[in-house]
């Protein structure tokens, strides 16, 4: 089952935005700076099993999940939009490509395999020792702890604030469904095309500072996939952290037309 | 053949790393390759009855599988195959988290 936390709008009528997170296996706790898009839209932050105190069910595949949260939004009344974190854009664009939301926004999502190339290599490339000693602990342990100390430890891949090692060790996270899911990302570069058929609104959102997915990558495949892409100057891969503000600026204006 | 090449996709599905696989490998035995083909065969065959993730099972079919390999004399092929871009899930780091 996927949780839905609701964060009511300031507004009246406002429309519904879905928050996915990345990861996989990351928390909407990692996304929660967007809690000022309530000005705007009703804020439905959604947690896979395992994360959020979600109790974890066992895998499930993409497709399932996919199933899962098309069936959920069918059941919201409004306008819906929906926006994906990273992995999280993975989902969120198979709900636009099954044209169940007005518009949709994807943040730093690789999805090409010269985006996943990019991220492996740069995550081996900018190895620090912590992190190289964080990457031992979490392949011998494989545990929601390691997990979490481990991602802690990517610095500027992720964040340019150094408070975001925080906000991922107090995250609650789930290992299980980053092993379960994580291969979910090759592949992906498939859905560029059928996105790409989609008229309805497609924003593409990058950190100019992301060290794990420049924007000059991130770039092809939004072109590819038909998004209207942005960057955002003083952030990294963790855009909604590094520039809450500028982020939700730019998603009402580009989905409100505001 | 079919058989063979799931069974190698599923082998580089797991995310093993390549250490691990490069030792399973390197084992001294000499191996038959039509019974380690049997072998991957049955794992195969008992894989689709159960139909659900099994991590001994996987584990079984990847020992099997890298058997095989080594009884053709495949295991450059192997890692020269493990250092293509598409198979950077089992290149002895983690998968990096996105």
């Amino acid at each position: 089952m996927i949780k839905l936390t609701r964060i009511n709008s300031t507004n009246l009528n406002a429309p519904k935005i879905f928050i996915i997170p990345g990861g996989p296996g990351l928390s909407s706790l990692t996304l929660r700076s967007l809690d000022i898009l309530n000005r705007s839209f009703e804020l439905i932050y959604l947690d896979f099993p395992g994360t959020n105190d979600n109790p974890y069910t066992g895998k499930k595949s993409f497709n399932e999940i996919s199933t899962e949260l098309a069936n959920l939004i069918q059941q919201e009344s409004g306008i819906k939009y929906i926006l994906g974190h990273s992995f999280g854009g993975f989902l969120a664009a198979d709900v636009m490509i099954n044209r169940l939301v007005s518009g949709l926004v994807c943040i730093s999502t690789p999805f090409s395999q010269q985006s996943l190339f990019e991220v492996k290599n740069n995550y081996s490339g900018k190895m620090t020792p912590e992190l190289l000693q964080a990457e031992s602990d979490w392949l011998v342990n494989g545990d929601d702890l390691s997990f979490a100390k481990w991602l802690s430890e990517y610095g500027n891949l992720y964040f340019k604030k150094s408070s975001g090692k925080e906000l991922i060790l107090r995250d609650k996270v789930s290992s299980l469904f980053f092993k379960d899911n994580r291969s979910d990302a090759l592949n992906k570069d498939l859905m560029l095309p059928f996105l790409q058929k989609t008229k309805k609104r497609k924003i593409f959102i990058c950190g100019t500072n992301d060290e794990l997915l420049p924007p000059n990558i991130l770039h092809k495949d939004a072109e590819l996939g038909g998004f209207d892409f942005f960057e955002i100057d003083n952030a990294s891969h963790f855009v909604t952290y590094d520039q809450p503000e500028k982020v939700a600026s730019l998603i009402e204006e580009q989905l409100l037309r505001l | 053949m079919k058989k063979i090449m799931q069974t190698f996709a599923l082998l580089l599905a797991f995310g093993a790393s390549m250490q691990v696989l490069m030792s399973y490998a390197s084992e001294q035995k000499e191996f038959s390759p039509d019974e380690e083909a049997e072998k991957i065969i049955s794992l195969i065959e008992r894989r689709n009855e159960l139909n659900t993730y099994d991590e001994a099972l996987n584990d079984e079919l990847v020992k099997q599988t890298l058997r095989y390999l080594k009884s053709i004399k495949a295991e450059n092929s192997l890692k020269k195959m493990l250092e293509k871009r598409e198979f950077l899930s089992v290149d002895g780091h983690g998968e990096p988290g996105i």
